[in-house]
């Protein structure tokens, strides 16, 4: 078990690099053309979308990884993916909701990226949720890594289902032309969140290795006081 | 109104940054304290118990 | 080849031998199609406008009851293990228990299609069409879905774990299905029904490769 600081050293840079780029982008970026202030969700919203699909690929490796190696430190690994992406997915689509009402007028718009994202959220927190309900830890481990890569696979067949079903009924301008004016802040927070995705998802990696060890090699009973309250217990 | 540019909406701007805030950093603690736990867990086993 | 025949055989068999319970979801179905008109009230046009997504939400909730419960003779008396045992190839009991599903959904889609047309006044003379999307549509739903209901069996909470397993998954199932249906009802000025089909194919495609490919893998010990 390694015990490095590594993961807390990523975190405190992360947190350096989010405050900087975040000032800036509130503060020192000059206010969009058309979008005005409102664009200053953007250097929030992108780093996030882009660090979620990042934390959700590294979960598909884990799973292929699982599969073909059948060892449980990838199963450790995609644990810790999984929920670092399902919280950034998740936090994507109230970033999205929080953008899409002064834009759009509306809190949700079924918006290709934005639906799809939710159904991402679903799909992957679903194999969270089976996790739970999964004791024998071998079974545990292909079952979510068969269930990542379905779920996976499953993405781009969603995002173009939605975006032919509502292109159908109108065509949304997209906010990603970006000028050089934009560019800094957008970048330095896109760093900021990666190194907090890594940091976050190697010190999940060691809090699902403790757990699997404690599965694998549950405490032995302590002799003397342990046993007292159990025979007490069988005997009411 | 018609220049097309979407006025104001600092509040906005204040609402998602919040949210992301609260969210990764209530996430990160839990992480944090989910780790503590577990380590605690482990040597709560006693230094007699060898893995 | 042939002990795909053999596992589809039993499968059917199963399927005839646990039809009181088919028709019983098949009930199940028909009342949600009744429950949807009352939450959206009596309004013929309404009704008629969202016959299709009726049909499809309908046809999703029974169907998780109907894969939920297609593994349930082989969770018992580890009767799973007994078959992996045999010289079959996974994939091939994977294919068979899929098929077997497959054919039990379209079946009960189909049947339900006189319910919608009845309930929502939602008639169409393109029967053969409305059928081929119901049998894509179902395909899609089973490939996952008897997968998963294969890894749920031998979990808690199975009731919960495969809707929630399988209704993110079959978005584009629905999508692609409603629209179809839809435009059979109402009539199709633009010619979409082909590429919604079409989408129906490639997701069938992904689909029961992919899955008969990880099937193995699921059910190993």
């Amino acid at each position: 078990m390694a015990t490095s600081k590594t993961p807390y050293a990523c975190i405190g840079l992360a947190v350096t690099l989010l405050v900087w780029g975040s000032v800036w982008g509130l503060f020192y970026a000059p206010a969009e053309t058309y979008m005005g202030d409102v664009q200053r969700i953007m250097y929030a919203h992108v780093p996030t979308a882009w660090n979620a699909m990042l934390a959700l690929s590294f979960a598909f490796l884990c799973a292929l990884m699982s599969l073909w190696r059948s060892e449980m430190a990838w199963d450790n690994r995609l644990e810790a993916a999984l929920e670092v992406g399902v919280v950034l997915s998740a936090l994507l689509c109230m970033q999205g909701a929080i953008w899409a009402k002064p834009t759009w007028g509306v809190w949700w718009d079924w918006d290709p990226r934005l639906t799809t994202t939710a159904v991402m959220v679903f799909a992957f927190g679903a194999i969270l949720a089976l996790r739970q309900f999964v004791e024998d830890p071998v079974k545990r481990a292909t079952w979510s890594a068969v269930a990542t890569v379905i779920a996976f696979a499953d993405v781009p067949i969603v995002y173009f289902s939605v975006r032919w079903w509502n292109s159908l009924h109108q065509l949304q301008s997209s906010p990603e032309t970006v000028s050089k004016a934009f560019h800094w802040p957008l970048r330095i927070n896109a760093f900021g969140i990666l190194f907090l995705m890594i940091g976050l998802i190697s010190l999940r990696t060691r809090v699902a290795a403790l757990r699997r060890e404690e599965e694998l090699a549950p405490p032995l009973p302590e002799t003397a006081p342990r046993r007292a309250p159990i025979a007490e217990g069988a005997r009411s | 109104m018609n220049t097309g540019v979407i006025q104001g909406g600092w509040e906005f701007v204040w609402a998602a940054y919040a949210v992301t805030a609260t969210i990764l950093t209530g996430y990160g603690l839990s992480i944090f304290s989910r780790y503590r736990a577990a380590l605690r867990r482990r040597s709560a086993a006693g230094p007699g118990v060898t893995r | 080849m042939t002990h795909l025949l053999a596992a589809l055989r039993k499968d059917f068999l199963l399927q005839w031998r646990t039809r009181a319970q088919a028709i019983a979801v098949y009930a199940f179905g028909a009342s949600a199609l009744l429950l949807f008109s009352f939450a959206v009230g009596p309004v013929a046009a309404t009704l008629r406008e969202h016959a299709a997504g009726f049909l499809w939400l309908g046809l999703l909730l029974s169907s998780t009851l109907t894969l939920a419960e297609s593994f349930h003779a082989e969770a018992e008396q580890h009767a799973l293990e007994g078959l992996l045992l045999l010289p079959v190839a996974p994939a091939a009991l994977y294919y068979a228990k899929a098929l077997a599903n497959a054919a039990a959904l379209s079946l009960m889609g189909a049947a339900l299609i006189p319910v919608m047309v009845i309930l929502y006044d939602a008639a169409t003379p393109r029967v053969p069409a409305l059928l081929g999307i119901v049998l894509l549509g179902s395909a899609g739903l089973s490939a996952p879905g008897t997968l998963y209901a294969a890894m749920t069996s031998q979990a808690r909470a199975r009731q919960t774990l495969l809707p929630l397993l399988l209704f993110p998954l079959v978005v584009p199932v629905l999508l692609a299905a409603v629209k179809a249906t839809s435009l059979i009802i109402h009539g199709d000025p633009m010619g979409q029904i082909r590429s919604w089909s079409l989408l129906l194919v490639c997701f069938n495609v992904i689909h029961w490769s992919l899955c008969g490919l990880l099937f193995e893998r699921v059910v190993e010990d």
